[in-house]
Order: C-alpha cells, then sequence, then structure tokens
C-alpha cells in the first residue's frame, strides 16, 4: 500500500513501489456551472519524468492543487505515493516536493530562515538534519552563497531557485513542479533541467512536472499527458508520440526531376523542399539517386511536441475574443523561434486555415488515454505541414508572407524570446499571465 | 507549528511597531497630565484617570481604559485579519498547507499566535503604565499608601495589584470577540486588510449601537457591551455581575466564530 522508504530517507535507484507516484480516477472539480478539470485519469509510475501540458486555464494548475489537497475535488479520487488524498494528506505530503505556480517566500527573512520555517511547519523533517539539508538544497539550487539578504531583495530567478530548494528540501519520493524555470535565463533552465534529471537518475524521484513550456517538456520527460478544456486528451510515451510520420523530407537542387520521379508519392512541396511518402528513407534515397537527383538533405519526418500539442488542444482560454469570429483559427498565433520558418517561400498561394470547428461540435477521442492519431490529427490534406527537423516548432498557418515577417500583426514573439509558447496567445503577452516572467530573465 | 507560527510573529518587526504604538498612547496621556496637571473633572474622561493625579498605581488601569476602546482592537484585528490572509497573500498558504501544515493544526497555530499577542500587548501597556505612573505621579504616600477605589471605598496596594492582573486577563479576554471574527474574515478573503477592516466594521457597529436608545433590546449582545466592565474590579467589594455577563458573551462570540472559521478554512479551495 504504501511506500517503503522512510520518510526523508534516500530512494535506491529504480522504482521502489509497485503503486503509481500518482493515479488520479475521474478527477472532476466543478467551480459552480464551470467544469475546470473534468474527469482526468493521471497514471504516473514511479520513476517517471512526467510532462503535463496543456494551454493556459486548461486546468492543469487546479488538477496540480487537487494532487496536493490544496483544492477539494468534486468527483474522483487522488492517489499520491499510494494514499488517498485529501485523507491521508499528512501521511505521504512530506515526502513530495512542489512548486505550485509562482514560489513564495516571507520577504523579511532570509532563504534559510524561510527555508527554516517551512522545514519545521510540516512532519517528516527532522530537526537535528535541517541546517544541513538546507545547505544542501540552497547548494543544489545554487544559492549556496546566498547569505542573510532578505528574500524581497531577490531578483524573480532567485526566488525561483529558492522555491526549488524548498521542494528538494526533504530528498522527496515525487516532485510536484509547476512552471519550475519560470524567470531563469537560459543558463538557469539549463542548470535545473540538469539538476532534476541527475535527481531522476540517482535517486529515482519521480518528477511530474506542469508546463505550457513545449520545449522544457522535451527536452525532459518521458511521458506526457495533455490537458486540454479539462480534459485529459492525451497520455503516452513521448516517443511514441514523435514517431515517425512515414514521410520524409528532402531537399534537393533538382526539384523538377524529383517531382516526376516521385509522382504519386509526393505529399507536398514548396521551392527545392518536398515531403514524400516513404515508408523507407534509405529506399527513397536509393530511389532518387538511382534517377540520378542529386539531393542535400534528407531527413524521416517526425511530429514535434508542438505539432502533437496543438492538434488536441484547442485555443488558450486567457484569448477572449469579440463577437465577430476571428477569421482565423488559435492557430495562427503558433508561436516559433524557428526564423528560418519565416524564410521559406510561400507553399504556393496562402492556403485557407481551417476554421476551428464550434466546441460542441468537437469531439475527442473516446478513449482519451490511448492514442488515436487518425483522430483530428494533422496534417488536414490542404494543410502545409513544416517537418521542422530541427525540433523547433514550425509555423503551419501563416499564409506565407514571403520574406518579410508581418510584423505588424503583432503575434510574433521577441527574437530572443527562448520559450517556444504554443499555448500563448497576443493576451499572454498582454500582461494577463506572469508578466514578470517574461520581461525578467536575468537570475 | 505553534513554535513555528510564534517565531513567525515575534520575527516579524511590525508586531513590535505595533506594540510601541499601543504602548505610546497612554504613556503620552501620562506625560501631558504630569505636565499640566490637569486631569478630567470626576465622572468624565477616560476611566481612573482622574484619580491617577493622587497615585500612580492606579495608572496602569488608566492606561488599559485609554486603549481598550480602539487601539487594542485595531491591532488585533490587524494581527488577527492577517493570520490566514495574510499567508494567502504572499502565497505561502499553499506551501504551509502542501508541505502539508494541516489546516487545522495551522490554525490553532494563528489562534495561539494571536492570543499571545494580545497577552503582550496587555502586559507591555500594564508594566509600562505602572513604571509611567508611578514615577510621574508617585505612589500616593500622603494618602497612606492606599488607593481610593472607584466606589469610594480604600484599596490596599495588594489588592490594587491583584485587581490589576484581574483587569489585565478580562481586557484581554475581551479582544477574543475580535480577533475570532478578524480570523474568520481571514479564512473568508485573501486580503489581510480586508479581514482587519471586516472586524473593525463590526466593533464599530457594535459601539454605534450601544449608544442608540432604540438598539435597547439587543445591547446586552453586543460584543463591545461589557468591555468597560474590568473597571467594576476596581470597587469595593468587586460588583462581578457585568464581568460574568462579559465572559460569558465573549466566550459565546469566540465559539461561534472560531467554529464557522474553522468551518470554512477546512473545506475551502486554496486557490491563492
Amino acid at each position: 500500500m504504501t511506500a517503503t522508504t522512510a520518510p526523508s530517507g534516500r530512494v535506491p535507484a529504480g522504482p521502489v513501489t509497485a503503486t503509481a507516484a500518482i493515479r488520479t480516477v475521474g478527477l472532476t472539480k466543478r467551480y459552480g456551472s464551470v467544469t475546470a478539470v473534468d474527469g482526468i485519469d493521471l497514471d504516473v509510475p514511479p520513476g517517471d519524468i512526467y510532462g503535463f501540458l496543456g494551454p493556459n486555464g486548461s486546468g492543469k494548475t487546479t488538477t496540480v492543487r487537487m494532487l496536493l489537497g490544496l483544492v477539494l475535488p468534486t468527483a474522483g479520487t487522488v492517489e499520491v505515493l499510494g494514499a488517498r488524498i485529501p485523507k491521508h494528506a499528512r501521511s505521504v505530503l512530506h515526502r513530495v516536493g512542489a512548486l505550485v505556480e509562482a514560489p513564495a517566500a516571507y520577504g523579511h527573512l532570509g532563504a534559510r530562515a524561510n527555508l527554516s520555517i517551512m522545514d519545521a511547519a510540516g512532519p517528516g523533517g527532522s530537526r537535528r538534519t535541517r541546517r544541513a539539508r538546507i545547505d544542501r538544497a540552497l547548494e543544489q539550487v545554487g544559492l549556496a552563497g546566498v547569505g542573510r539578504r532578505p528574500v524581497k531583495a531577490y531578483s524573480l530567478g532567485m526566488r525561483q531557485r529558492l522555491g526549488i530548494a524548498a521542494a528538494l528540501l526533504r530528498k522527496p519520493d515525487l516532485l510536484i513542479l509547476d512552471e519550475p524555470t519560470n524567470g531563469l535565463d537560459p543558463r538557469g533552465i539549463q542548470e535545473i533541467r540538469q539538476l532534476l534529471l541527475d535527481l531522476n537518475a540517482s535517486a529515482g524521484t519521480t518528477i511530474f512536472l506542469s508546463s505550457h513550456l513545449l520545449a522544457e517538456v522535451e527536452h525532459l520527460c518521458k511521458r506526457v499527458g495533455v490537458v486540454d478544456r479539462g480534459r485529459l486528451v492525451l497520455q503516452d510515451s513521448l516517443s511514441a508520440l514523435r514517431a515517425p510520420t512515414g514521410s520524409v523530407v528532402l531537399r534537393t537542387p533538382d526539384p523538377e526531376w524529383a517531382v516526376g520521379v516521385l509522382d504519386g508519392d509526393l505529399r507536398e512541396r514548396s521551392g527545392d523542399r518536398l515531403v514524400v511518402r516513404a515508408a523507407d528513407p534509405a529506399e527513397l534515397n536509393a530511389r532518387l539517386v538511382r534517377h540520378g537527383i542529386r539531393i542535400t538533405e534528407l531527413t524521416e519526418e517526425r511530429r514535434t511536441l508542438e505539432e502533437v500539442v496543438l492538434a488536441v488542444t484547442t485555443g488558450s482560454s486567457d484569448r477572449v475574443d469579440g463577437a465577430v469570429p476571428p477569421t482565423t483559427g488559435p492557430r495562427a498565433e503558433v508561436l516559433s523561434t524557428d526564423d528560418s520558418a519565416w524564410d521559406r517561400p510561400p507553399a504556393g498561394p496562402p492556403v485557407p486555415l481551417p476554421s476551428r470547428p464550434p466546441r460542441d461540435s468537437f469531439s475527442w477521442p473516446a478513449g482519451r488515454d490511448t492514442t488515436e492519431p487518425e483522430a483530428g490529427w494533422p496534417p488536414a490534406p490542404s494543410e502545409p505541414v513544416s517537418p521542422a527537423p530541427d525540433d523547433h516548432g514550425a509555423d503551419q498557418s501563416h499564409p506565407g508572407p514571403g520574406r518579410e515577417p508581418a510584423r505588424s500583426e503583432a503575434v510574433r514573439p521577441a527574437p530572443d524570446d527562448p520559450d517556444v509558447d504554443p499555448g500563448g496567445s497576443a493576451a499572454d503577452r498582454a500582461g494577463s499571465d506572469q508578466p514578470e516572467a517574461r520581461s525578467e530573465e536575468s537570475a | 507549528m505553534i513554535g513555528v507560527e510564534l517565531m513567525k510573529m515575534l520575527r516579524r518587526p511590525r508586531t513590535w511597531v505595533v506594540i510601541a504604538l499601543i504602548d505610546a498612547l497612554p504613556t503620552l496621556v501620562a506625560f501631558l497630565l504630569a505636565l499640566t496637571d490637569v486631569g478630567p473633572r470626576p465622572g468624565t474622561g477616560p476611566a481612573f484617570l482622574s484619580a491617577v493625579l493622587n497615585n500612580g498605581v492606579l495608572f496602569p488601569a488608566a492606561a488599559l481604559a485609554i486603549v481598550l476602546p480602539l487601539f487594542l482592537p485595531v491591532s488585533v484585528a490587524i494581527v488577527s485579519g492577517d493570520s490566514i490572509a495574510g499567508e494567502a497573500q504572499a502565497g505561502t498558504l499553499r506551501y504551509l498547507l502542501a508541505r502539508p501544515a494541516g489546516r487545522t493544526r495551522l490554525l490553532v497555530a494563528k489562534l495561539v499566535t494571536v492570543l499571545v499577542f494580545v497577552a503582550m500587548a496587555v502586559v507591555v501597556v500594564v508594566v509600562t503604565g505602572y513604571f509611567v505612573g508611578t514615577s510621574l505621579f508617585g505612589t500616593g504616600q500622603l494618602a497612606g499608601g492606599n488607593i481610593v477605589s472607584v466606589s469610594g471605598e480604600p484599596l490596599t496596594p495588594q489588592q490594587a495589584a491583584l485587581r490589576t492582573l484581574l483587569a489585565m486577563a478580562y481586557v484581554a479576554f475581551s479582544m477574543l470577540g475580535v480577533a475570532a471574527m478578524a480570523v474568520f474574515l481571514s479564512t473568508l478573503t485573501d486580503s489581510p486588510l480586508a479581514a482587519a477592516m471586516g472586524a473593525l466594521a463590526f466593533l464599530v457597529a457594535s459601539s454605534l449601537l450601544l449608544t442608540l436608545d432604540a438598539a435597547d433590546s439587543i445591547r446586552p449582545y453586543l460584543p463591545t457591551r461589557y468591555w468597560l466592565a474590568f473597571v467594576d474590579l476596581f470597587r469595593q467589594p468587586i460588583l462581578w455581575r457585568d464581568i460574568v455577563r462579559g465572559v460569558g458573551l465573549q466566550s459565546l462570540y469566540v465559539a461561534v466564530l472560531l467554529g464557522a472559521a474553522w468551518a470554512n478554512f477546512s473545506t475551502k479551495d486554496i486557490k491563492s
């Protein structure tokens, strides 16, 4: 039933229990008539790194709060490390380290005093080892030399590190982290990512990472769950989601010849870049070479996580449109840091964007936690899907403005914006959601 | 948990600033009285002040009477209103509860902290009142060291000391109604200011109704009705009636409001 580890003991590598680290069944939260979380069945095995994705307002944070017993479910059950939450929260939550939305601390106290208070406030933190544990946690997050400065003088990145240190204080068996790299600069993000990977590898710590930053999840996670409007629309391993699509992307200086040779298998063409239906890239290569066609680049097409997520989710709930329906669907706002996407020649005449079906008529696959790639996934036949072999999200909907990016649309991210933010929308950057996180990059 | 909360309160500069401010008013009053030697006529102004000029031993009681109507309840409302809502506003509430501190435990720890704060404030007021009073007004040697009670009979210094202790306890207990109200509001809102102001509104409403003849029928149930009954402790013999009623009424308010606070907090969705 419960795990066999001592409350603050170090867990040996590998799974320590047969029970799931997190399991929810039919987890539902309604606020009045609004259903924030709708029948979510999470299953996170021990030792996993699980990415919990979804647009803003899709129910991620409410779910995380229910896992920690902060929000009480309307229906359904939560089990964390084998114990029911909130009923047995006291027996198990001290083995869980959490970062919920933003970090928080008492501003007039320093880092050590803050960690000490939090540690003393609950079970499972021995007073004898407290000082050593605090020093170790601060060391882990890179705040070892922080001294006695009050937290109110900290930068956003330092607060974030302190929040992570608080989560690590008791060597938890499970880390529940909501946007852990908020406010960190690229180096800080890299450090925290490495720290999490190390913890997972050396101590077998299960990590549940809630995020809308796809790059973060793609770099870290073994499995992902995607929520959209309160429902879990996808739960699968990352490698399965990113399996080859059965197409091959190639570049050739002789596109006309190639088109002639490939004819029926050609799915899409833009300039010298061809997308070809082919089960075996090697065989395709041999075929083209046999015809004397030169090839500069040939890659198996894989869906990026961004494409997968965009396919199963609808727009961010923080986007509020007026009465007139927009001519473009939410996908028109796909953000990309891949500037080369803008440099690609337009794919023929501008493709009309598929307008998103209204909510009521849109049904998700019945088996929500199985992957059903055919149900509503792109690529839609008329839609030019960028294969984006470089892992960057590709803009798949902008109607090809040519070499000059349409800056006037004001939906382009800043060129130095490190976040690939598919769920983002203009409202995000207008300051409705974590404005500080975006404005401050220094740690 | 209680120790943690106490440490948090004691390490907060605000706690000490508030106590210093509460203490400043009676001290200022004492200096003005000593400088001008003009006391209020008997029966007017704050209780005991007219008697203080003759004997400084009564000044602690006078100091309590000075801070009781407004300063003390305001500070109690601020500290109690901050208890849960302050943590919610700082974002630390979710971390305390996910720690897990336990909701009931946290609430109990906050209540104990408020109690300690009230006790500290009352003790500081009385102790400074004693020193300021006796050094400025003397100990009434001319009257043979005896203190004239409110009802005119003399009190020995021992009696006066005992009754001052009783008065401290009664005044502190009188504050619990405000504290319970502020803690209850603090579980309802994420704004400590709103909780403190709500509790003060409750007091102001009560004080206003006390002056209204039309509110005669509900007067015995108003939370501030028996606050000044601690004056009766300085009668000879002690007039217990209002004091007993005051304790009973405060207990009722405390029980109902804390019950409501617990019921609300233990089932609340923490969204802060």
